[in-house]
């Protein structure tokens, strides 16, 4: 299948890599380093049992996450959880089979039943590089799936489990960590245009009014740390950034459709003004995705 | 009835609240730990998968708790131990410490309402009786380290297990434990079998019970149409068990409201209803007619 996907056969090695930094007490991170498909990776340690959060793509990938945790966790018992289960995020997770408790929502399962195998297609023609971290990848299922919510309590610290989908995604996950640090996957990312893979009919779960209220929701926490999906460790202001280029976006497609502009013409305005109000922001291949995502749920 | 001494509230003359049965296997990798009928014992069950075991009920405290961990390490060997209990009371719940091996997993309802009530049951029950007291020496109270809302499934490899909440009904955290694939069902104390339910209505420590609910819960639980249900309390059976403890409540609460519209007081219809109730089921354990009073007075309540 032809994807058009934006970035398709440009990828570098999406390799989780580096030292776990203590980014709160107890909570440690695993930078992206603003590489593609790769995400920031979670790991929080109590007294009894760690928290890991994302795995990255494949199961070279998830390994490697894997024994960063055991060398923190030492002999502790192992949760995993995902913020989304999307290649990027969640395609690590065989490594954690039977080795770790692994925890997916419902819609998470859902994704994996619907969606998974299709992603492997698509994802493998995105270069040798990312094709080679899917080789021997095997989609396996949770020890514990939840409805809405759950809560982890490992010891000294806690956390509380939520989904939002649909909003980015259908399956969208956020992490807190005791009040004090968010784990927010892909609902926000720092200094980038939020990735958004809207690509009717391959992955349309998107739900901008829903994204937007759950960022509402997610600033009213006020939390001291924020860990996006993407980029560098930040605070609740790079939250009210995304908000706001959200909200720009449905605001400026509710105005092309009422002008009766053209997706091409309304795409062509407001790519220009998104470029022009976030000057800094990479990753700009996700500004048009954006604009016809919520064109297309004016109705 | 709320100022009859508590020791009479429990009878064990039929034995010790051990935990003594022998574990047998009611459905593959399915086994439980029979009552045997002895008050404040609870059917235990040990549900063993391929990779994990799932422990649902402790028994009454630490000690019991230590015969259920031991039985279960034995059935499960070294695979993964979880513990789920299906209400916070304390023969069902208050051995929880000793499995400090287990994932400990509950619904959030219980949870809050262990932290609220939890002390307040244990001080009652241990002026219940010498044994009973002896069973709940050092009893510790710890939180869970998983907590779900509303509903979670667990494979413990090749083997489905659903945890749902269904409360306020029996008590506010009330869980049953569903099996789908093998049509097994853990019902709590919202079945027992051939004892009186307890709607445990004693303002101001406790008013959760929530009789209507617990009706309409049983009907749901009627229509999941289990072929093995495993009830709190009680020999097992099928969904029949559920239909019978259904038909109860709804009797129970048609001839309390109708002797409350004649005009009678809650002291009255209590004194109507026991010997009634009691007449009506010979066959069913007895002894403890307060659990036909509190559930008047549950259905009464505003």
């Amino acid at each position: 299948m032809s994807t058009g996907l934006p970035g398709a056969g440009t990828f570098a090695a999406p390799l989780v890599s580096g030292e776990p930094v203590e980014v709160a007490d107890r909570v440690f991170v695993l930078p992206d380093r603003r590489v593609p498909l790769v995400p920031n990776v979670g790991i929080v340690l109590g007294d009894r049992a760690a928290l890991v959060i994302d795995t990255g793509i494949g199961p070279r990938n998830g390994d490697f996450v894997l024994r960063q945790a055991r060398r923190l966790a030492g002999q502790r018992r192992i949760f995993l959880a995902l913020t989304q289960l999307d290649p990027g995020h969640g395609f690590g997770a065989q490594a954690f089979k039977g080795k770790a408790t692994i925890l997916y929502s419902a819609a998470q399962r859902q994704r994996l039943r619907d969606e998974a195998q299709s992603y492997v297609e698509t994802f493998a023609q995105f270069g040798s590089e990312v094709a080679g971290e899917l080789d021997g990848l095997e989609l396996v299922d949770a020890d514990l799936v939840f409805d809405e919510r759950l809560e982890l309590q490992l010891g000294g610290v806690g956390a509380q489990l939520t989904t939002w989908g649909p909003a980015h995604n259908a399956d969208n996950q956020t992490v807190l960590i005791d009040d004090r640090v968010l784990f927010g996957g892909d609902l926000f990312e720092t200094r980038m245009f939020p990735v958004l893979p809207y690509f009717p009919p391959f992955d349309n779960h998107f739900d901008g009014d829903r994204w937007i209220a759950a960022l509402d929701a997610l600033i009213a926490l006020d939390v001291e740390c924020v860990v996006p999906g993407h980029g560098e460790v930040t605070d609740v202001a790079q939250i009210n950034a995304v908000r706001e280029y959200l909200d720009f976006m449905r605001e400026r497609t509710r105005q092309a459709r009422r002008a009766e502009l053209a997706l091409a013409e309304a795409t062509e305005a407001i790519e220009e003004q998104a470029l022009a109000r976030w000057p800094g922001w990479d990753e700009p291949q996700w500004i048009q995705p954006a604009i016809r995502a919520f064109y297309e749920h004016h109705h | 009835m709320n100022d009859q001494p508590l020791d009479a509230m429990i009878d064990t003359t039929a034995g010790p609240p051990v935990v003594s049965g022998e574990p047998h296997e009611v459905a593959p990798g399915v086994f439980i730990v029979p009552d045997d009928r002895v008050p404040l014992v609870p059917n235990v069950g040990v549900i063993v998968g391929e990779r994990a075991a799932l422990v649902v009920d402790t028994g009454l405290g630490p000690r019991n708790g230590q015969r259920v961990l031991a039985l279960a390490r034995e059935l499960a060997g070294a695979r993964d131990l979880l513990l789920t209990t299906t209400h916070f009371h304390p023969e069902h719940a208050y051995g929880t410490q000793v499995f400090t091996e287990a994932t400990i997993i509950v619904n959030r309802e219980q949870r809050d309402e262990m932290r609220q009530k939890g002390q307040g049951y244990l001080d009652t029950f241990r002026s219940l009786g010498e044994e009973v007291a002896h069973e709940l020496e050092n009893v510790e109270f710890v939180d869970p380290q998983v907590v779900y809302y509303g509903a979670c499934e667990l494979d413990l490899g090749g083997l489905e297990v659903q945890l749902r909440s269904w409360g306020p009904a029996h008590s506010r955290g009330d869980q049953v434990v569903l099996l789908p694939d093998q049509r097994v069902l853990f019902a709590g104390d919202l079945v027992e079998n051939r004892f009186f339910p307890i709607l445990p209505y004693v303002p101001p420590y406790d008013v959760d019970v929530d009789g209507d609910r617990w009706i309409t819960v049983l009907e749901e639980l009627e229509r999941s149409a289990p072929q093995i249900v495993i009830p709190g309390h009680g020999e097992l059976g099928g969904a029949e068990l559920i239909t019978v403890y259904r038909e109860y409540l709804e009797e129970l609460r048609e001839e309390t409201r109708k002797l409350a519209a004649d005009g009678q007081d809650a002291d009255a219809i209590v004194g109507t209803l026991i010997p009634q109730m009691l007449g009506r089921r010979p066959d069913w354990d007895a002894s403890e007619p307060w659990r036909i009073a509190t559930a008047v007075q549950s259905f009464l309540a505003p």
